[in-house]
């Protein structure tokens, strides 16, 4: 079977490519994933072009990413697909401080 | 013209919802397309979580309807709704929220000791 989803974890903890289908079946493996990145200051730039689909467990995992940052410092999305960023927004959590970019 | 229901059961695990998603897609591509089938396969794969996660269910059943122009989907468990979870899961009360907010109508039918089986039904109707 082909893999759900998968991330790739910049070493200098600034930067992360995610791509494939987010939900809850990814979750558990994604979290071990990016353990590395939680907790470090500075933003978090977040590579989501290859990201075709997400739900709320694909959005818990943002969530904590963002919580696990210093304050002022922001999870930032870029090249989010229409549909993957409409989830972010419609879960309201541009309000805790993840940051929406839009492709195109 | 009403075709009939299509109904299809699935083991309760998280890897049920990719197959989920693409049989669904099969199912509804000549009714909805675009952000429309987008919206359902969120809204069911949100539904099938949570039975995955709270009902207790082994498995669950999804079926695929036509009413007018719309699809009705009904995701359907054996288990007993979890009363807390509203309260004590965020992810679960996003899941819940996403539903509301990508489709038409929900209508949820909780399961409980007495009377197992959580039902909750979807109506999605084109744009």
């Amino acid at each position: 079977m082909d893999t759900l989803a998968s991330v790739i974890v910049d070493e200098d903890g600034r930067s992360a490519t995610f791509s494939g289908e987010i939900d809850l079946a990814s979750y558990e493996e994604l979290m071990a994933a990016v353990s590395t990145l939680m907790g470090l200051p500075g933003n978090l730039e977040c590579d989501m072009a290859d990201v075709s689909f997400i739900d709320s467990s694909g959005i818990r995992l943002f969530v904590h990413m963002q919580r696990s940052r210093d304050e002022g410092s922001a999870v930032i999305l870029h090249r989010a697909k229409p549909n993957v960023a409409r989830v972010f927004e419609l879960a309201g959590v541009t309000a805790l401080g993840i940051q929406i970019e839009r492709s195109g | 013209m009403s075709a009939v229901a299509t109904t299809r059961a699935f083991p309760a695990k998280p890897s049920s919802l990719r197959a989920v998603r693409r049989w669904l897609q099969i199912e509804v591509q000549d009714d909805l397309g675009g952000d429309d089938l987008e919206d359902l396969q969120l809204a069911v794969t949100e539904a099938c979580a949570n039975a995955i996660r709270h009902s207790g269910s082994t498995r669950f059943i999804v079926s695929v309807d036509r009413s007018e122009r719309c699809i009705e989907v009904t995701v359907q468990d054996d288990g007993v709704f979890n009363e807390g979870w509203r309260d004590t899961d965020d992810d679960s009360h996003r899941g819940l929220a996403l539903i509301d907010a990508v489709v038409d109508e929900v209508w949820m039918q909780r399961g409980t000791a007495a009377s197992r089986g959580t039902v909750l039904r979807m109506r999605k109707c084109p744009a």
